[in-house]
């Protein structure tokens, strides 16, 4: 059975109506379209997809059962990459660029202090700007890239990511404003500026490399 | 999938095996092919194959990559090195359970 544009449209808006993330819409409409080849040519439209939605997906209130588990697993995965994205940093061969970048920084902030402003400066574009940036170049990709503006599974888990720097920073500033005055903390403590500019600059790195895996999917399917 | 509460448990294993033979595939090619193995005996029903297939790509035993076929965005299943591994270990376990099994159900002999 092929179904006509008009019959492809009125899935399409079942489908919307029901499902809330475009990642189990596209898998469930791609199943229920490869299905729908193989019904027979006297079964009517709403027929086959009543079918097909009863016997591979349990009913339509199962598909938002099949959807919240799927937007769990998907969650799970993309926290699990992100935690793969950060240790690789701390493993060889990476481990190498880390250590040599970490004593630089190190060297650089004990010999010339650079000041508080300018250190200041640095902590708010590694924990407020570029993750920011990456945030918006997601959103910019998603419509783009997929040519939809409908909500991903993973949207709640990247914002939650993204906005995890900021916090770094208010702690930070709090910590230093009832401890001591700016520029004398900084010129003192090298060694816990460089750490936390470490932290900062892998988890920026794997917040990047995150989004760019996201999109890595589509590029494939763009080139088919 | 069909009410048989020991296939319920190996659904994983089944994917997993599919995968290793077949090297990609999508959600419905994967119903089918249990259906055509099981001579129609297997039907992945009732929703039971996608939690299973996002729960092994959330374990990172399975990746995932699209395609535009039709107009419409395909979404491909293949094991990464780890699911590899775990085909090999899910498949030991369940022939060890067959044997387990085997030898229980052998010691009573069957009465009429």
């Amino acid at each position: 059975m092929k179904p006509t544009e008009a019959q492809k449209l009125s899935l399409q808006t079942y489908l919307h109506d029901t499902l809330s993330y475009r990642e189990t819409y596209e898998e469930i409409y791609d199943h229920i379209l490869s299905a729908m080849e193989f019904q027979p040519e006297g079964v009517s439209f709403e027929d086959a997809i009543n079918n097909i939605i009863r016997n591979d997906f349990g009913g339509a209130k199962n598909l938002v059962k099949i959807e919240t588990e799927s937007k769990n697993a998907m969650v799970k995965e993309g926290l699990n990459k992100f935690l793969r994205f950060v240790t690789q940093y701390f493993k060889l061969p990476l481990l190498l660029y880390t250590v040599l970048a970490t004593v630089q920084t190190y060297y650089f902030l004990s010999k010339i202090n650079p000041g508080a402003i300018a250190i200041e400066a640095i902590l708010v574009l590694l924990t407020m700007l570029v993750p920011c940036a990456i945030h918006l170049l997601r959103l910019y990709n998603t419509g783009y890239l997929l040519s939809t503006t409908r909500k991903s599974a993973r949207d709640k888990m990247f914002d939650n990511l993204a906005a995890g720097p900021i916090r770094l920073l208010l702690l930070l500033n709090v910590w230093i404003a009832n401890t001591s005055t700016f520029n004398e903390w900084f010129g003192s403590h090298p060694y816990i500026i460089t750490m936390v500019l470490l932290v900062c600059t892998v988890y920026d790195l794997a917040l990047y490399q995150l989004y760019t895996d996201e999109f890595k999917t589509v590029t494939e399917h763009k080139r088919v | 999938m069909n009410a048989n509460p020991l296939l319920k448990g190996s659904l994983q294993t089944i994917i997993l095996k599919l995968l290793e033979d077949n090297s990609q595939m999508y959600g419905y090619e994967i119903t089918q092919r249990v259906k055509e193995v099981s001579e129609g005996s297997i039907v992945l029903t009732e929703g039971a194959l996608y939690p299973a297939l996002h729960k092994l790509e959330a374990d990172g035993f399975l990746e995932t990559f699209t395609q535009v076929v039709d107009n419409r965005v395909r979404k491909y299943y293949r094991l990464t090195d780890a699911g590899g591994k775990e085909v090999t270990s899910k498949l030991s376990e369940a022939q060890a359970f067959i044997d387990q099994l085997q030898t229980l159900l052998n010691l009573k002999p069957a009465t009429k």
